[in-house]
Order: C-alpha cells, then sequence, then structure tokens
C-alpha cells in the first residue's frame, strides 16, 4: 500500500545512516586509519596499556556482580507478584519501576549523601558509622546498581511466570507426582530463556552505565569503560585515539554479547501455544509468608526509593549541611534560589526541558515513518531498517557520542552542527530513536491487516488514510514513546557533559557538576524537580498503557 | 464410577460462579453443556481439583475427593484422574515422549515407560512422532499427543475441556468418532464440557446443561430433545416451535401438511423456505409466533394454509416461559 516504496527507503535509510551509523563508522576509521593509510598503532597502543585491560576487567566484574544482584531482587520479586496474595496489588508495578526511572546519577548521589562520613545514617544511628567504609566499596556499588536496574529483570521475569501460570501448570499439576518436579522440569526449563536474555541486558546496561560509575565509582577508585572514555576526551592531556580505540572496543564486547544473546533467544524461546489467558485463581497464603512477602517489598521498596529519595530531597531543604537534620535547619531557599529568573539551575533546567520536548517530537515523527515502513519485518529492507533503527539499544549511549563527535568534526564536512545546541538534540534523537520505533512497532502490531485493508479499500486518499485511521489508531504507542523518550531525554547526563557548547548546561549536568563542587543544595532542587517531573510523566506514561489496554479489549 | 457431587457451590468474591449443585454421575460419557459464562468449566476444574469449591462435597464412589467441612482436598494428582485442555497444553520444552513420559513417572516402573508411551501413541494414531516438540505439530496432532497423554496413566476418569473447538469442522468430526471409541474400548470415563450442542448429543449418554451457574436439566440426549425441563432447555437443543397459549412446544418434525388421525389443524403465513442439503426447512407465523418446519418442496413466500400438528408430540414444560 503506502510507505513502501523505494523512496521511502532510501529517504529512511539516509536518515538512519547519517546519523546512527556514520558516527560509528567514523569511529573505526579514526582508529584504524592516520593519513588516509591503514595503522594499527593506536589499537595496538591500546592493547599494550595495561590500564585497558584492567578496566575491561572491572567492568565485565561488575557486570557479572550485577547480574547477580539483580537476580536476588527481582527473582523472589517476580514470584511474590505471581504466586502470592500480592498479585492483584498492579500499582506495586508502578511503584517498582520508579527506581529504574530515576536518573541512576540521581540515585547514587542519595546514597552518597545517605552513607559518608556525617551522612544521614550516622545522623540517625552514630552507632552504624563502621557501615560507612563498607558501604565505599565495589559491593556498594553492586548495590546501587542492582537497586536501579532490577525493575527490568522483575517484569521479564514476571511477565514470563504469568504467561506459563495457566494451562502448562494445571497439566503439571494434574499430571505431575511432585510440586518439586513441576519446579524443576517444567518453570524453571520455560523460565530460563527470558532468565538469560533479561541478565544479558542487564550486563549490556551495566557495561554502558554512566551515572553511577562517575559518582560513586570515582569516589572509590573504580573505573570502567564509560568513565576511562569520558576522562579521555576530558581531562587533560586529551587523548582522542584512546577514547575511540576504547569505544570501538566497548561496541565490539556489546555486540558480542548480544549475538549470544540472540543465539540462546533463538534456541530456547518456545512461542507459548496457549491465546488464552490464564485464569487468576484468588491465593490464600499462610500467614508468615504473607509477611515475608511483604516485608521483601517494602525492603526493597525503602533501599531503592525510600533511602535515595529522602536523601535528596532533605538535602535540597536544607539550610546549612553541616547543621544536620534539626529543626530550624529546613527552609525552600534552594528552591527560590533555582526559581530565581535567570539562576543557573533554572536555565540548566529549562534546557533539558526544551531539549527533550523537540527530542521527543523528532523522534515520534522519524519514528512513525520507520515503523510504518517495517511493519511486520517481512522483507530484507525491512528487517534491514529495523535492525539499524533499534541498534542504539544495543550500544552504549557513550559509544554514539564518542561517534557523533569524531563525524561532525570531521575536516571535510562543509558545515558542522558541531557546538551547537542542535548536536545535543541530534545525539539525544540518535539515542532514544529506538524507544519511539518499538512502542509505535508495538501499537501497530496489535492492530490487524484487515484495517489497512479496509483502509485501502475505503480510503479516498492515503492521506486520509493516515490521518483519519492510522495515526489516530497508533496514537497510544506515539504518546507512549513520546513519554519514554521525554523522561529519558531528561536524565541523559554522558551526552551533555561532551557535547554541550561551552556555558550551556542541561539539568543532568548541572546537578553534576554540582554535586563534585560540593554546593549539594540548588544540585538536589534540580534533582527533585526532575524527579517529581519524571513520576508524573512515568503515571501518565502507566495510565496511557492501561488506558490503551481498555480500548483494545 | 459414581461421580458424586453434594452441594457444591463457587463463588469469585461476591459473584456467584456455581449455585449449589447436589448430582449423581454415572454414565461413561457425560456432556456439561451450555453457553460460555455458563460454568461448565468451573464445574470441570472442580471436579479436576484446580479449583477449590466455596462449599460442599465431592465424592468418586465411596472416596471423599474434597470436603469443606472435614477440610479435605485431594490434589489434582491422586485424583486418579487426567485432563485434556482446550490450549492442549503440551510442555513446549519438551518432546512428546517426554510430555506423555512426564505423568507415568513413579507410577509405571522406569523400563515399561517406553512401552506405554508406544501404546497409547498407537491408540491415538500418532507412533513415530515421540521424538518431536509440540511446536513442530498442527493443531489436530497437538490434540491427540494431549489425548494420549491424559490415556497414559490408565485414569478412571478423563476431563475434556472444550478440546475441540480449536479445530476445523471436519476435523473435529472426526476427532469426536475416535474419542468416543478410544473411551468406549477402555475402562473408564469421560467428562465432556463444549457450548455445542450437536457435539453433545452425538457423543453423549448422558447431558448436564447448565445456565448461569445452575443446573438446568440433566439426562439422556433424547429425554433433553423430546422432553426439556426449561424453556431454556428447549430453546438451547433444536429447533422448538411454541404454542401461543401454556408451556406447549413441538419439535419441528411433529409439524406436517398432510392432514392424519390424532393431529390438529393451525393456519400457517409462509415467510420463507431454506434449502438445508436433503429436504427444505419452512419458516412460517403460526398464531403469531415464529414457527418452522421440514417439507421435500420450497413453499412459496406469503402462502396461506393448514399445518397439522402431531398431538403425541405435543409437549408440556413446567414453569413459565
Amino acid at each position: 500500500m503506502m510507505m513502501e516504496g523505494r523512496r521511502t527507503f532510501g529517504l529512511l535509510l539516509t536518515l538512519v545512516i547519517t546519523f546512527a551509523i556514520a558516527p560509528l563508522i567514523a569511529i573505526v576509521l579514526y582508529t584504524f586509519m592516520k593519513d588516509g593509510q591503514l595503522d594499527v598503532s593506536q589499537i595496538n597502543r591500546m592493547f599494550t596499556n595495561e590500564r585497558v585491560w584492567h578496566t575491561l576487567g572491572n567492568s565485565i566484574l561488575l557486570g557479572v556482580l550485577v547480574i547477580i544482584g539483580t537476580t536476588i531482587i527481582a527473582f523472589p520479586m517476580a514470584l511474590i507478584r505471581t504466586k502470592t496474595s500480592l498479585y492483584k496489588y498492579n500499582w506495586l508495578d508502578i511503584v517498582l519501576t520508579i527506581p529504574f526511572m530515576t536518573p541512576p546519577y540521581i540515585g547514587s548521589m542519595g546514597w552518597i549523601l545517605f552513607m559518608q562520613n556525617n551522612g544521614f545514617l550516622q545522623q540517625l544511628f552514630p552507632s552504624a558509622a563502621w557501615m560507612t567504609e563498607a558501604f565505599f566499596s565495589l559491593s556498594g556499588m553492586v548495590m546501587i546498581m542492582s537497586l536501579h536496574l532490577f525493575p527490568f529483570l522483575y517484569l521479564m521475569l514476571k511477565n514470563t511466570l504469568l504467561r506459563i501460570n495457566g494451562s502448562f501448570l494445571d497439566a503439571g499439576l494434574i499430571f505431575g507426582r511432585s510440586s518439586w518436579r513441576n519446579w524443576t522440569k517444567i518453570v524453571l526449563p520455560l523460565l530460563v530463556s527470558s532468565y538469560v536474555l533479561g541478565s544479558l541486558l542487564i550486563f549490556i546496561k551495566t557495561l554502558a552505565e554512566f551515572g553511577t560509575p562517575a559518582t560513586f565509582g570515582s569516589r572509590i577508585g573504580f573505573q570502567v569503560f564509560t568513565t576511562e572514555i569520558h576522562s579521555y576526551l576530558s581531562r587533560w592531556p586529551v587523548d582522542i585515539s584512546m577514547a575511540t580505540s576504547l569505544s570501538l572496543f566497548l561496541l565490539s564486547v556489546c555486540l558480542i554479547i548480544w549475538y549470544f544473546q540472540n543465539l540462546i533467544g533463538r534456541k530456547y524461546t518456545y512461542s507459548v501455544l496457549s491465546g488464552k489467558t490464564p485464569a487468576i485463581r484468588e491465593i490464600k497464603d499462610k500467614w508468615y509468608v504473607k509477611l515475608g512477602s511483604w516485608f521483601f517489598v517494602g525492603i526493597i521498596i525503602l533501599l531503592s526509593i525510600g533511602i535515595p529519595y529522602f536523601s535528596i530531597i532533605v538535602t535540597s531543604l536544607q539550610k546549612v549541611r553541616g547543621d544536620g537534620l534539626q529543626a530550624g535547619n529546613f527552609s525552600f531557599a534552594s528552591y527560590q534560589e533555582v526559581f530565581t529568573s535567570g539562576s543557573a539551575g533554572l536555565s540548566a533546567f529549562l534546557n533539558s526541558v526544551v531539549f527533550s520536548i523537540i527530542t521527543a517530537v523528532v523522534t515520534a515523527i522519524i519514528g512513525l515513518f520507520i515503523a510504518l515502513y517495517i511493519k511486520k519485518g517481512e522483507t530484507k529492507k525491512q528487517q534491514v531498517l529495523d535492525f539499524f533503527s533499534l541498534m542504539p539499544n544495543i550500544i552504549p549511549g557513550i559509544v554514539f557520542v564518542v561517534g557523533l563527535i569524531m563525524f561532525w568534526n570531521a575536516p571535510w564536512l562543509p558545515a558542522t552542527i558541531y557546538n551547537t545546541k542542535t548536536m545535543v538534540v541530534v545525539t539525544y534523537c540518535v539515542l532514544f530513536l529506538p524507544y519511539s520505533v518499538q512502542y509505535i512497532k508495538s501499537s501497530l502490531s496489535q492492530l490487524d491487516s484487515s484495517i489497512f485493508q479496509s483502509a485501502a479499500i475505503f480510503g479516498r486518499s492515503s492521506w486520509v488514510v493516515y490521518r483519519q485511521i492510522i495515526i489516530p489508531l497508533l496514537m497510544k504507542g506515539i504518546l507512549a514513546g513520546m513519554t519514554m523518550t521525554f523522561i529519558i531525554s531528561m536524565r541523559e547526563l554522558v551526552a551533555g557533559l561532551l557535547i554541550l557548547p561551552p556555558s550551556v548546561e542541561t539539568g543532568a549536568t548541572f546537578i553534576y557538576s554540582q554535586f563534585e563542587q560540593g554546593n549539594v543544595g540548588e544540585g538536589m532542587a534540580v534533582a527533585v524537580i526532575t524527579v517529581i517531573m519524571t513520576v508524573i510523566f512515568m503515571l501518565l506514561f502507566a495510565w496511557l498503557q492501561k488506558r490503551g489496554g481498555h480500548a483494545d479489549a | 464410577m459414581k461421580i458424586s457431587l453434594t452441594n457444591i457451590e463457587k463463588k469469585y468474591g461476591q459473584a456467584q460462579a456455581l449455585w449449589p449443585i447436589n448430582i449423581e454421575l454415572d454414565s461413561k460419557f457425560i456432556t456439561i453443556l451450555g453457553q460460555s459464562g455458563c460454568g461448565k468449566t468451573t464445574l470441570l476444574k472442580l471436579l479436576a481439583g484446580l479449583e477449590q469449591p466455596t462449599k460442599g462435597e465431592i465424592r468418586f464412589d465411596e472416596t471423599i475427593i474434597y470436603s469443606s467441612k472435614l477440610r479435605k482436598n485431594v490434589k489434582p494428582n491422586k485424583r486418579n484422574m487426567t485432563m485434556v485442555f482446550q490450549d492442549f497444553a503440551l510442555w513446549p520444552h519438551m518432546t512428546i515422549f517426554q510430555n506423555i513420559a512426564f505423568g507415568l513417572k513413579g507410577i509405571v516402573p522406569k523400563s515399561d515407560i517406553p512401552a506405554r508411551v508406544e501404546h497409547v501413541m498407537r491408540l491415538v494414531k500418532m507412533e513415530g512422532f515421540e521424538k518431536r516438540k509440540p511446536g513442530e505439530l498442527s493443531g489436530g496432532q497437538q490434540q491427540r499427543v494431549a489425548l494420549a497423554r491424559a490415556l497414559a496413566t490408565n485414569p478412571k476418569l478423563i476431563l475434556f475441556d472444550e478440546p475441540l473447538s480449536a479445530l476445523d469442522a471436519v476435523l473435529r468430526e472426526k476427532m469426536q468418532d475416535e474419542i468416543m471409541h478410544i473411551i468406549h474400548e477402555l475402562d473408564c470415563q469421560a467428562i465432556f464440557v463444549t457450548h455445542d450442542q450437536t457435539e453433545a448429543m452425538a457423543m453423549s449418554d448422558q447431558i448436564i446443561v447448565m445456565e448461569a451457574g445452575r443446573i438446568a436439566q440433566v439426562g439422556t440426549p433424547e429425554e433433553i430433545y423430546h422432553a426439556p425441563a426449561t424453556p431454556y432447555v428447549a430453546d438451547f437443543i433444536g429447533k422448538v416451535n411454541w404454542f401461543d397459549k401454556g408451556n406447549y412446544i413441538v419439535r419441528p418434525e411433529g409439524v406436517s401438511r398432510v392432514a392424519r388421525p390424532g393431529t390438529i389443524a393451525k393456519q400457517a403465513m409462509i415467510v420463507k423456505s431454506t434449502f438445508v442439503g436433503d429436504r427444505y426447512l419452512v419458516q412460517a407465523q403460526v398464531d403469531g409466533k415464529h414457527w418452522s418446519f421440514y417439507e421435500v418442496e420450497p413453499i412459496e413466500h406469503g402462502k396461506q394454509l393448514e399445518v397439522f400438528i402431531d398431538e403425541k408430540q405435543i409437549y408440556q414444560l413446567e414453569g413459565l416461559h
């Protein structure tokens, strides 16, 4: 029908290649070429540098530990939410995604403020001072990152458990000899694929994470790929070739993991033959199961939301940080400062809002075209475009940022957007396009092909069909993608640190620099505003998803 | 085996899914028939032990399977019963052999398992598929494997939860025959849930018609057709012609254009004739009611004529329409 022509493909592909593929090619060229000649000396320099291997070891260790950490939180949580009477409290899912939505550097700052010497923990319980030293270590970092990333694994496991809850388990109850055997032979094997997929994604996300390593890791001297790349680019002496070599290395590691993930996914994923939604049965728990479940959920909510949010909110309200938690030491001064017109905090925050809105709109439009072109990904061309547009999901943001810097600094370009605000928006669009493509694609996949066929027969022109039928039907996905893009654009840190033009700041870079300079009051006030805004948009997002669900039913 | 339900009821929160049921079942092939949402699957799941009744008692012969008073609830795998699911519910990560063998572990000596699997696979005509996985089979083949799995443990009772609704019409009829055949060959009973009245008529010795969480009637297919207990049953099973006064009905077979002794005459205005293969289904207005009967030749639309009703085939229902 429409959106199928060769011209559409050419246009979309050019767009994706210029903005998403060219930067990656720029990295490769920069690493391997010198004065138009193949040159491996730079990559050799990297491999002979011991620090690189140390960084690789750190990154992999961190990734493995975070997989373990998230498993310890997510697996019991998924069981609690599917097998105990807590299954009916769907609001828990919204609460449990808040940690994932909270910018990771803000979460880390909250924990640092809570645990550091003379932090809130020591003020509240002076006898707990010994915990400070134990906390500022790799295990503390793993804990913070696990508490940030677990919702992702939790939702994957929970959905799989729900899917196999229906007749697969009923059949197990009838034919199985013991519940232990049903567990090991039916539930766990069916859970394996989504667990492996989820944990590999956690691994990639850990490798790609910048916020926590930059705030917490730098305090304990734990360097990973992202922080190393950042420091090669931003600290004197700047070593661009080292940064690009490292980026290429990180990129390769992620692609290898992604390859294995696909391999495993294809081998162990079973299509669930049943189209029946499993009947939800009333579950009556023994009192200790109920108590234990609520206790676990409570602890996780306390650790992942309670403590970091408490720290940043209290800090933003304190007059003098040294005076501690005392009546009379609280005021809205930091907020007043932020909301004074022309203040650095306010203009940084507004910059973020503007960048994020533009990004959300642009990615929604491009994402809509791409999704409409890809449809179900049946032809080669559609698959190619699908792969390219989702690539930023697998590749760490910092790699793209480095690539974009290289590309837009290339001497042969007649004009460049480097060092302008446009560059920021372009970077955000490249990084977050996959979100809008995915949300629109999933709402497209819910439409039956008969809708397109009847539209083709009754629609007077393709423009009318798009405006009156297709776009209204996809609106839910478009809005969901926009909300999500807005939320994550608001929190993007590393792109801002590396590409913002001089004297321009975003909310994220403002919070980060204020925190690093020890001037936390105003920084935390902006953090609180960002977080509140995030939560509001998240609720909006949840509402959109739910409303859409009803309309489809 | 005699299956007895005493005061069995089921509530979901405040909603009454099943009103108290008292019933004894001992036929070989029993069908639970009703529209969707009438509680037929709920009743089946109570028998299977997949759901717990809110109150009441279930016995298989003299053994108490469930009792709310005695707080007794025999687990599904200890009821000597198996089930064929609507969506087949074959575990997708296991081969067909493993699917069937799963229920045999601990019941049959390990060395006998392969022979038993082979035996049931032959019964359902699926020899040679043991090494495949469910995803590689068609819907009809999966259905056969699900049946084989249910037969493997030699259960006293097999429950069928609308097992044929996922199949196309031709395959469905074939499977109906095969299921009936297998059940009658073996020493076991079947309880079959369906919303398809012709399926229920064709297969069962005993039909339970359900309406809105209550049992409307229990009887043989003939009893239910000729002597429906309620207007709902009369309308649900086959075509029915209502008289304008009292609760009298006659099936289309009791109406003809030929006057015979023992018939009463009525004026009819023909609405239309529809060819149904071997004859015509004629629809007409009789005393302001919508009637239907069968004729060899079509009758033209709008024609006024007399029809004759066999008095012996007029049946009076209890209760009000």
